[in-house]
């Protein structure tokens, strides 16, 4: 019999029980919506993160931070501006920038208010290594030599001009108690749009000088000291080099090592997901079985018909198996289709759920991109859309191999007596 | 994750699962899945398999058949002899129970003998493969039942096609030999109608015209009026006897319808399993 008959017959006999093909076809569109919407969600997360990561980790800015030290524990307590000549000797660096920072929200003349972060920095050494990277809108370096001089950056809707006072309120201990205490700037320049860069948001800080910094919050520590090295090549090996100069007590932070960290988190998660859709498709296919079995029962007087008129076991094997790999085929479609919605409805409600949480913690200090929208565009493979596809078929198939072997081999003679 | 190697393998795994467990079968379906369509070639003979040179066309041989349950064994069919010259219409008549139908399907390839031999146009059934026995009743024998046996799901029009799609038939030929079975049994205007629309003798008409799809020169029926009326049993013995008469066809029929012995060349009565006595039938060709 040729294909073409066998799966127009398959199709006569999958119209006739409609709500049974759809039960049989539900099992399976549930699993490869489970496989679809998982893969798409992970994949277009992956993409995201990776991307906005990428966007604030220029490769050619290591980040060293206290700590370290055998299992984590121990390790520098902190920084100081010293320690940057230290690392400034190692070959491959290029300029260093020790910072320390904190929330404050700013006031202009006119009282506007922002919150924002506040930074401490030396300006020399600021430009040495983000130099190639800030303009200035308005103002210039030169305007910021001033113990009282600032930098504010593009802020999407810069606050203040050159020239302009802008007062930053800070917490601040004094003895055992914690204070609110303002502080008064004149702003030395606006930064164009910049981005982010490691821990710098620039877009959404005010820089100040360091010794400024360290004198109001009665410190001699730094947070973090920024690297630019010369060859991005080479950051593993000069990571290695300055954790040794600090006798590995201070954490390097290299950033394609960090994306590489965030892909394999995606991958291991991804892989667990689709263990679950595994199972999900596994139980669709003992249903098919079930099922398949119930309907060989049913057409058992059928099978003896067909085999009476001529029909050889093959032709009856193919009959069932050509409605597994069309159950398959519908359930694919369907719950890929089904999949790719689901994972836009989810990515559309998962920035909502971002958003809320961005909020509660503040100003959303580390939050990538700089607290801008967040979406989720899922993407899905071609090549997921395959494997979904073979998947639905093979485990179809694979189930129906059974109750259609079965049918097979029925016995002619007692399959007619069959009531 | 390496998506190009995991869709290697799923495709492979598939390929290996469906190739394992039903060996060439399911790996053609495979392959058949991923071949064009045939486009309709020329008309071809409808049967164009080697005739075998012989005598008669059936042909049973000490036929025994043994139903094993349990501990009881019954023997349905005794040591039968029988031959049916070509173009014959023999009717077998006996008491149910009697071996009747278990005798028919051991004719039609249907069944195996517990011992003995059936000759169907001069072929040793028991030679044959499982397969090429679904190949004689595909083309050799066209069987009809007391209980029509139509798929329900299809036309007449497809119940009739169903066979010449078992032997691959081309899709424009097979519709319209259906469509002229469907005249010949006097269904012309029925074509589209699924069994359950059908009268039970209109049905049976349909049974016929299934049987004959395929060409076959024997017919072999089991109670064809059995669950008929009166006039429509009639109609239908009517019918049998005229394709036995036009075509030549051999009718070996099955059945209590004292009507069968007054067409019938050969009436042979059967009780159990075995032939108790044979005369000459009516030899009529209508039926009152
Ligand atoms: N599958 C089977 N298993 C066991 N015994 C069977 C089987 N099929 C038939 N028999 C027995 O074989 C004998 C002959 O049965 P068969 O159906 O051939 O009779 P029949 O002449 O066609 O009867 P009827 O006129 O009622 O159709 C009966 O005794 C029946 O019980
Ligand atoms: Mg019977």
């Amino acid at each position: 019999m040729k294909m073409k008959n066998i799966l127009s017959l398959a199709f006569t006999n999958m119209r006739r029980r409609k709500t049974r093909t759809a039960l049989t076809t539900l099992g399976i569109v549930v699993g490869i919506m489970a496989v679809v919407s998982i893969s798409a969600l992970s994949g277009g997360f992956e993409g995201q993160i990776t991307q906005q990561l990428s966007q604030g980790l220029d490769t050619d800015i290591l980040t060293v931070i206290p700590g370290g030290g055998i299992l984590g524990g121990g390790g520098l307590t902190s920084l100081q501006m010293n320690d940057t000549r230290l690392i400034q000797n190692i070959t491959g660096v290029e300029a260093t920038l020790g910072i320390s920072q904190t929330g404050t929200t700013i006031y202009n003349e006119t009282g506007g208010t922002l919150d924002t972060r506040l930074i401490g920095v030396n300006f020399t050494n600021l430009e040495a290594v983000y130099g190639h990277r800030l303009t200035f809108s308005d103002g210039d370096w030169n305007q910021l030599g001033a113990n009282d001089s600032c930098i504010i950056g593009y802020l999407n809707d810069p606050i203040a001009s050159a020239g302009d006072n802008v007062t930053a309120e800070v917490l601040v201990r004094v003895g055992f108690s914690f204070i609110f205490i303002n502080v008064s700037f004149i702003v030395g320049g606006v930064l164009e749009e910049a981005g982010q860069s490691g821990m710098l948001p620039f877009d959404r800080s005010i820089f100040i000088p360091l010794d400024t910094y360290q004198d109001l919050f009665n410190t001699e520590a730094i947070d973090s000291i920024l690297v630019r090295i010369a060859d991005p090549q080479q950051a593993d090996a000069i990571a290695d080099e300055i954790s040794e100069a600090f006798e590995d007590q201070v954490l390097v932070i290299v950033p394609s090592a960090i994306i590489d960290t965030v892909s394999g988190v995606f991958n291991i998660m991804e892989v667990f997901l689709l263990a679950i859709a595994s199972i999900a498709l596994l139980v669709a296919g003992i249903s098919i079985l079930n099922i398949m079995l119930v309907t060989v029962m049913e057409r058992t007087r059928e099978i003896g018909i067909m085999k009476a008129i001529g029909a050889k076991d093959r032709t009856i094997l193919s009959q069932f198996l050509s409605e597994a790999v069309l159950l398959g085929v519908l359930g694919g479609v369907i719950g890929i289709i089904v999949g790719l919605v689901l994972a836009y409805g989810m990515g559309l409600m998962l920035p909502v759920l971002f958003s809320s949480f961005q909020g509660g913690f503040g100003n959303g200090d580390f939050g990538f991109g700089g607290g801008g929208s967040f979406t989720l565009v899922p993407v899905l493979a071609p090549e997921t859309i395959l494997i979904a596809m073979s998947f639905s078929i093979l485990v179809s198939v694979i189930f129906a191999i059974y109750p259609a072997r079965k049918a097979a081999k029925l016995d002619p003679v007692k399959a007619l007596r069959y009531e | 994750m390496n998506y190009e190697s995991l869709y290697v393998f799923v495709n492979f795994m598939s390929l290996r699962v469906i190739y394992d467990f039903d060996s060439p079968l399911c790996f053609q379906l495979v392959i058949l899945m991923t071949q064009p369509i045939q486009a309709d070639e020329a008309i071809t003979p409808l049967f164009d398999y080697q005739s075998q040179t012989f005598k008669h066309i059936i042909e049973a041989q000490n036929l025994e058949r043994t139903y094993q349950m349990g501990t009881v064994s019954v023997r349905a069919v005794r040591g039968v002899n029988l031959q049916v010259p070509q173009g014959e219409f023999l009717t077998i008549l006996g008491v149910s129970g009697s071996g009747k139908s278990t005798l028919l399907h051991l004719l039609g390839a249907l069944d195996q003998p517990t011992a003995g031999k059936v000759f169907v146009e001069g072929l040793d059934l028991s030679t044959l493969s499982h397969n090429q026995l679904a190949d004689v009743r595909l083309r050799r024998v066209g069987f009809v039942f007391q209980f029509f046996n139509l798929m329900p799901q299809l036309t007449a029009q497809a119940n009739i096609e169903l066979p010449l799609k078992f032997s691959e038939v081309p899709t424009a030929n097979a519709h319209r030999r259906a469509q002229e079975l469907l005249e010949k049994v006097g269904l012309g205007d029925r074509r589209h109608h699924i069994p359950a629309e059908l009268s039970g003798g209109e049905q049976q008409r349909v049974a016929i015209a299934r049987a004959l799809a395929n060409n076959p020169r024997i017919i072999l029926a089991d109670e064809p009026t059995g669950n008929l009326d009166t006039n429509t049993g009639a109609e239908i013995i009517h019918l049998l006897r005229n394709l036995n008469q036009s075509q030549g066809l051999t009718f070996i029929v099955v059945g209590h319808d004292t009507r069968l012995t007054t067409v019938a060349d050969r009436v042979i009565e059967m009780r159990d399993g075995e032939f108790v006595a044979e005369r000459e039938g009516g030899g009529q060709v209508t039926v009152k």
